[in-house]
């Protein structure tokens, strides 16, 4: 969401909604996922993007249970983002690679993806969560055009989703399900 | 206090971090970074959880609100014969060295440490001697080189499922592993009670998914009432002492409308 769409939908003008902005980031409500940029890319936009630290916030502030959350398609998107979001943000904390999450996006949402883990100075995996349960190719197009546009600089991408397989989309990138994230190495 | 908002302060992600020092002493030998991790519960999934002192007391002061957000060990000085160990000092906090469990002081997390695990987390940690989160200023500068300070975050589903052996998958992808898939993955609706069951210790690991919910809303009220006092000052008030969040019958503003626009569109 653009920073000046949501300082409209919250009805406060910029100075007040960047105070109240610290504050939840103080009081470890939101963590802001940082933008990535690089010179290869144009037009991208510099503002971060905002999580709440934990999904279950999301329901506690809208007062929604799992069944509504189901009914609204674009919650469910949301809410499956931070889920994962809080996720890796936990584990890079710790990962040997030491990744820095970011996210991407281009001026008017033309390229999106939800985030970047930059792992070196040179390397780079994307991450796109979907709530569809077999993401098609083109559900990874965005992390196709990051890969032809980083070519070696894009290490790996993945969409993220909710169902049973693994299989791989296109060159260097993978459909996955979410449990991936916590599934161990011995179940393969 | 309410015990639940006690609890709250106690819980995962929204808080503090856990300060850990070394003592001194010991038989052990000297042992890498990984180690640490592993013995503050951080190996593979790393982070065990992110521990809130449970009085708003020091670490709700404006100082110190986002220095509290790691964890910081030093190791005990290497002897002739052993090694290494972190020592979890401050917040009253300590992080599992299996994972997965947090205590706090005065009442411990489920899955609750037996006798044995609790007698090894005092061997490790020392006596209950804590120090408070923004100490670790006043003894940093003597520690240099031997500090590690970890940002704490919610419990993971890998740290709620108790598999601490898990690797980040980012780790995973770096090296271009294949994913491990589990055998009986998640539905969608599998998904959404996972991402509802929160990374709070508390919430996680001992509520019902109905009481989950009211301590989750009472979590919120505490911290966007008295909380948002301590961290931002007297510019904020709570009106008249009562909650300043929308009721059930009030959702938010910009909630209403979305919602209001859908139903016309």
């Amino acid at each position: 969401m653009e920073e000046k769409t949501l300082l409209e939908a919250a009805g406060l003008n910029r100075k007040t909604a960047m105070a109240y902005e610290q504050l939840l980031v103080n009081l470890m409500v939101i963590d802001r996922a940082q933008p990535w940029t690089s010179n290869r890319l144009k037009r991208l936009v510099r503002s971060p993007k905002r999580y709440l630290t934990d999904a279950a916030l999301l329901a506690g502030i809208l007062r929604v249970d799992a069944n509504a959350i189901l009914r609204e398609g674009d919650l469910l998107g949301r809410l499956l983002d931070t889920f994962v979001a809080s996720q890796l943000r936990a584990e890079s904390a710790v990962a040997e690679c030491r990744p820095r999450l970011c996210h991407l996006r281009q001026e008017q949402g033309r390229h999106e993806v939800d985030l970047v883990a930059e792992v070196s100075a040179t390397q780079v995996i994307a991450v796109e969560v979907k709530a569809s349960a077999a993401p098609r190719a083109d559900d990874a197009r965005h992390l196709t055009w990051l890969r032809d546009q980083l070519g070696e600089r894009f290490v790996r991408g993945v969409v993220l989703h909710t169902g049973p397989r693994a299989y791989e989309i296109d060159e260097r990138i993978l459909a996955a399900p979410i449990a991936t994230l916590w599934s161990h190495p011995a179940a393969s | 206090m309410p015990p639940l908002a006690r609890h709250g302060r106690s819980g995962a992600s929204a808080g503090a971090g856990a300060l850990a020092r070394g003592s001194g002493g010991g038989r052990r030998s000297r042992r890498p970074l990984s180690s640490l991790r592993a013995a503050l519960g951080l190996s593979g999934l790393g982070v065990a959880a992110c521990l809130n002192p449970p009085c708003g007391d020091a670490t709700s002061s404006p100082a110190s609100a986002s220095s509290m957000a790691v964890a910081a060990a030093t190791f005990r000085q290497p002897s002739t014969s052993g090694g290494l160990f972190p020592e979890l000092l401050g917040g009253r906090c300590a992080i599992s060295p299996a994972g997965g469990a947090s205590q706090t002081e005065g009442h411990a997390h489920r899955p609750r440490p037996n006798a044995a695990r609790l007698r090894a987390r005092r061997t490790r940690f020392g006596s209950r001697n804590f120090a408070r989160c923004d100490d670790i200023s006043v003894g940093a500068a003597t520690k240099t080189g031997r500090l590690v300070r970890v940002p704490l975050y919610g419990m993971t589903v890998a740290e709620q499922l108790g598999r601490s052996t898990t690797e980040p998958l980012l780790d995973r992808l770096s090296r271009g592993d294949n994913l491990a898939v589990p055998r009986h993955p998640p539905d969608l609706r599998g998904y959404v009670e996972l991402a509802l069951q929160s990374g709070f210790p508390e919430a996680a690991l001992s509520l019902s998914e109905r009481t989950r919910a009211r301590w989750i809303e009472s979590y919120l009220d505490q911290l966007l009432t008295r909380d948002a006092m301590h961290v931002a000052g007297p510019a904020i008030q709570p009106s008249s002492g009562a909650t300043s969040r929308p009721t059930r019958s009030t959702p938010p503003a910009w909630w209403r409308r979305r919602r209001c626009s859908r139903q016309r569109g």
